[in-house]
Formats: C-alpha cells, sequence, structure tokens
C-alpha cells in the first residue's frame, strides 16, 4: 500500500475512474431520458416532433456513450486524445445535449434548465481547480446562446406544452415532479459523493501521517542504537592503544608513537563524532527526554565554571552577569546543556587567545534570551546560513582548527527546535560572533 | 601480597587491555564473563576490588550485580568501580552519573577507559 493517498491530480488511474464513473452515470441519465419520454407518450403531453427528437437524441447519447466505454477501456486505439480530453469531451457533449433537450422541450418554459446545476457538481467533482467556473461560464453561453437564436428569429420557438393548462393537467404536474425529483436526487448523490471523497483522503492522510511518524521513529531508533553499538568497539579499541602507548610503548621508537598518537586522536574524533550523531536524534526521541524544572541562570554558572580550565588556557577572559531575578525555566536539561555547551565551546575554540568571551541572560516579555557573543574571527554573512547544516564546517574553522564533527550547530538548532525556541547569529568578518537564543517561557508545556 | 582486582565484563577485549594495565601497577588480576559468574568469583576469590561493567547481557546487568554484591553480608564491603558507555544519553532506561546517589557503587569510570584513570581509581578506592 501507497504511503501517500491519492492525490487530486491527474495521475493515469484516477483519470481512468474518474472518466468510467462518468459514463455509468449516463447510462442512467439515458435511461432516465427515456422514462420521460415514456411519461410523456403515457399522459399524451408535449409536442410530438419534440418527443420524437427526444427519443433520437437518447439514442444519440447511447451511441456517443458506447463509443467513450469501448474508448476507455481501450478497445479503440487511443492515438493522440487523452483521458483528459476525452473527460473534456463528454461534458461538453452533454451539456450541449442537454440545450438542445431544453429547446425542445420549451426553452426558457422548461425545467430541464435545473439538470445544469447538478452538471456543474460534477466538474467540479471530477476536474481540479477552477475549471467547474469555466463549465458555468460555458453553460451560460449556451443557454444565453439558445435564448438569442430563439428571441432573434433564427430558430422558431417551441410550444412544448401547447394547449395544456397547467391546473387541470395531472400529467404535466407529475412531468415537472418527476424532473424536480431527479434534480433532488441527483444533486444529493453527487454532494454526498463530493464530501465522502473528502473525509476518504482526509482519513488515508492522517493514516499515512502516523505510519509517516512510526517509519520515522524506528528510524530514530535505529539511528540510536546503531551509533550506541557503534560506540563500544571503538571505545575499546581507543583503550587498547591508550594502553600501547602508556604502559607497552615507553620503549618504542618515536616514529611508533607518533603513529599511535595519530590513531587515538582519530579513534577519539571517531567516538565525538558517534556521540554527535546520538545527540542529532536526541529531540525525536522522547523517551530520552526528561522535562522539569530548572534555573536557567544556574545552569549557566556550572557549564561556565566546568569550561574554566579552557578559557584560563587560552588567557580568554568570560563575562557573565548573572540576572538579579530568578529564571526558573521548565525544560530538559541535558538538551539545554547541549545547546549552550557547544555554542560556548564553540566561543572558546575560534576565539584567539587572550580574546573575549559575554554571555548574557535576561528575560524579555515571555522569553529568555541568552547571548554567546565573543571577539573572535567572526563568520563571513555568505557563510551564516550554511553553519546550521549538518556535517557543513566553514572553510575558516576548518583551517582554524582541523578537529570538529560540523554536527555541534545542527544540534544545537535541534535542541533550541525542541523548546519550540529560536536562533540567531550576529556576525561579521574580523569582528567576532554573537549568538542569540531566545526560548519562551512554558513554550515547551 | 599483590591485591586482587576482579574485571566483571564481557569484552574480553577491553579486559585484556585493563589486565594489562592493572598488572603492570603490580595488582593480582582476575576477570569473569557474566554477572553470574562474577558473583561466583567474588564469593570464591574475595577481591579487594571489583570493577563491573554496566552493560552486558542485559541493558543494566551490572546494576543487578551491584546490588547483590551488597546483600550478600560476606562480601558486601567491597569496592565496585562501574564502568559505563561512552555518553551516557542514549535514551536507555538510566543515567549511571545522575542515579548515582542511590546506586551502591563507588566509583565511576567512563569508556574509553584511560590506563593512568584507571589505576588511579582502582587504587583511590581499594581499601588497604
Amino acid at each position: 500500500m501507497p504511503i501517500f493517498p491519492e492525490t487530486p491530480t491527474f495521475s493515469t488511474a484516477s483519470m481512468f475512474r474518474r472518466n468510467r464513473w462518468l459514463i455509468s452515470l449516463r447510462w442512467y441519465a439515458i435511461l432516465g431520458l427515456l422514462l420521460g419520454v415514456l411519461l410523456l407518450k403515457i399522459f399524451e403531453i408535449g409536442s410530438v416532433p419534440s418527443i420524437l427528437w427526444m427519443t433520437i437524441l437518447a439514442v444519440v447519447l447511447f451511441i456517443l456513450n458506447l463509443f467513450y466505454f469501448t474508448f476507455v477501456s481501450g478497445k479503440v486505439r487511443r492515438g493522440k486524445i487523452s483521458l483528459v480530453s476525452l473527460l473534456n469531451l463528454q461534458m461538453a457533449m452533454d451539456l450541449l445535449l442537454l440545450t438542445i433537450l431544453i429547446y425542445l422541450t420549451g426553452c426558457e418554459e422548461s425545467p430541464l434548465a435545473f439538470f445544469y446545476v447538478f452538471h456543474i457538481i460534477l466538474t467540479s467533482i471530477i476536474f481540479p481547480g477552477g475549471f467547474s467556473y469555466l463549465y458555468s461560464l460555458f453553460v451560460v453561453a449556451l443557454y444565453s446562446g439558445l435564448l438569442v437564436l430563439e428571441h432573434g428569429g433564427i430558430v422558431t420557438h417551441i410550444c412544448f406544452f401547447q394547449d395544456v393548462h397547467i391546473a387541470n393537467t395531472p400529467g404535466l404536474a407529475i412531468s415537472v415532479w418527476f424532473i424536480v425529483v431527479v434534480t433532488m436526487i441527483a444533486t444529493a448523490y453527487l454532494a454526498q459523493n463530493v464530501t465522502m471523497r473528502h473525509r476518504r483522503v482526509r482519513e488515508k492522510l492522517e493514516i499515512a501521517n502516523q505510519k509517516l511518524k512510526e517509519i520515522n521513529k524506528t528510524k530514530t531508533t535505529f539511528f540510536r542504537y546503531a551509533s550506541h553499538e557503534m560506540k563500544a568497539p571503538v571505545a575499546t579499541i581507543q583503550s587498547t592503544l591508550m594502553v600501547i602507548e602508556d604502559i607497552l610503548g615507553q620503549d618504542v621508537d618515536d616514529r611508533v608513537k607518533d603513529m599511535l598518537q595519530r590513531a587515538i586522536g582519530r579513534t577519539a574524533g571517531m567516538i565525538l563524532l558517534l556521540k554527535d550523531l546520538a545527540d542529532l536524534t536526541y529531540s525525536n526521541f522522547q523517551e530520552a527526554q526528561k522535562f522539569e524544572n530548572l534555573d536557567l541562570t544556574m545552569l549557566l554558572q556550572d557549564l561556565i565554571s566546568d569550561a574554566q580550565p579552557n578559557i584560563e588556557r587560552k588567557n580568554q577572559k568570560l563575562d557573565f552577569v548573572p540576572p538579579a531575578y530568578s529564571c526558573e525555566f521548565f525544560a530538559d536539561p541535558i538538551a539545554l546543556n547541549k545547546i549552550f555547551i557547544n555554542l560556548l565551546s564553540n566561543a572558546i575554540r575560534y576565539t584567539q587567545d587572550d580574546g573575549k568571551i559575554e554571555i548574557s541572560l535576561k528575560q524579555k516579555g515571555s522569553t529568555y534570551v541568552v547571548s554567546v557573543k565573543d571577539n573572535g574571527p567572526g563568520i563571513p554573512e555568505s557563510e551564516q546560513a550554511n553553519i546550521f547544516q549538518e556535517f557543513y564546517r566553514t572553510p575558516a574553522a576548518r583551517k582554524l582548527i582541523s578537529e570538529g564533527t560540523g554536527l555541534g550547530l545542527p544540534i544545537v538548532m535541534r535542541m533550541i527546535e525542541l523548546h519550540k525556541g529560536t536562533i540567531n547569529v550576529f556576525s561579521k568578518e574580523g569582528q567576532g560572533s554573537e549568538f542569540v537564543v531566545i526560548l519562551p517561557i512554558g513554550g515547551s508545556l | 601480597m599483590a591485591k586482587k582486582v576482579l574485571i566483571i565484563d564481557d569484552d574480553f577485549d577491553l579486559v585484556e587491555a585493563m589486565r594489562i594495565t592493572l598488572e603492570t601497577a603490580g595488582f593480582e588480576v582476575l576477570d569473569a564473563q557474566d554477572g553470574e559468574k562474577g558473583l561466583e568469583k567474588i564469593r570464591k576469590e574475595t577481591p579487594d576490588l571489583v570493577i563491573l561493567d554496566v552493560m552486558m547481557a542485559s541493558i543494566d546487568e551490572g546494576f543487578h550485580v551491584a546490588y547483590k554484591i551488597r546483600e550478600d553480608a560476606n562480601i558486601k564491603d567491597t569496592p565496585i568501580v562501574m564502568l559505563t558507555a561512552v555518553g551516557n544519553q542514549t535514551g536507555f532506561s538510566f543515567d549511571p552519573e545522575q542515579d548515582a546517589d542511590f546506586l551502591p557503587v563507588d566509583a565511576f569510570l567512563e569508556k574509553p577507559v584511560n590506563p593512568k584513570m584507571l589505576v588511579d581509581v582502582v587504587r583511590q578506592n581499594i581499601k588497604i
């Protein structure tokens, strides 16, 4: 079963279905027409030549429908006529024949003009978009044309009911009643059909949406477990290499030590990458998330004190003036830590020695605004849109620091989205960067 | 006499790496591949410290072993160093670092195992 339900476009299968449906409805219309002729005969009303022409019209319609039928069933070579054109041909011919029928039954006297209504409903079902407007214009043109022809004296008016007195002719009443009944039933059937299609499509969409969610969940779970399974052997390789380096390799050649260090460096990078891959799926993995009330100021202070050794090593200066008011926030602490660890460690890593980093936390209306600002090399404007893409690292960043997974900012972005927040970057080349995180208070509720 | 360290871990390669590290540091090293064999060895050999992997056959086998050690009067004082997987936020049902308060272990060591840290942690926790 396809994941996506039928969409209202012209797929070949749906064109076949639409054509066949129209053909099957027409069989009933022909039957109805013949029944009408029979009624007129029985009650001996209506002009006799008109009734003869009506019978001929029914036969013509029958032959036409037979042609449509064989065409759609593939019994006639289709050549260049497409299924869409056939649908248009069917509808246009029907409206033309209906107009002739209206002429035969007395033009403006004829109650058959009602039948235009459900033809227009039909066009709205089988054609997309504005087609039903075009067809209603076509109907207006046909009907006005007929009136103009008749009143201009080009065609003679048929006085269908002739000298019949409406009040004392039950046959006439029954005929008109019959037309009203047919119009009502046809309209109800078509309107119901539209609603049912709509409902069916919506149900299919809901099912498809549910399936997509399940597939996404399976994918996320697989992703997390796969990266976890890969971490174990890499960690063991790393542990083994460190034993060689620290314990067994004391007396070896410097080249061996150098190779070992390279191998250890690369496995460490691999472990970081696998950790980041797992983090990337965190926001889709509800089982792992734990939302709780936490203090944003304290969270930032803890992170800063953890980062202090790195800041001191680069002789950088970090400013954070905590706000005087409390910043309570209902959030997932793991996700929130990832956001600010990544932003802070980027600032430390990419800012030169003796550089300056400023962190600020403010409540603005119903949001908390956290800014991490540095006076480092900045990010060229052309690169700012790319830095949130997975695995993307700017050429300048690669040149500055060769290690990096290129997943830090994408993780930041997803963790912020988990809290319904946004992130903006303000930076100019050579003039530092500022990352501003806006977190709606209660946005995660 | 050398102090005895028992390593309970199903990753044989990691066990060997730790064995070399600890033997070089002067410890006697025993090993067991799963929780059940590990408990058996603790009772028989009474090691001075146990290094226990969290995740073996099941996701939290290490915890069950730790609880069983603490429930057995004869061995309940054995120091336990728990080995945890890299990056604990994998979405499993527990978080060793966070849950440390009510877990009956003395120290945690994250994989990959740094030899110097391993020796330090073992020395700090072993009872002399």
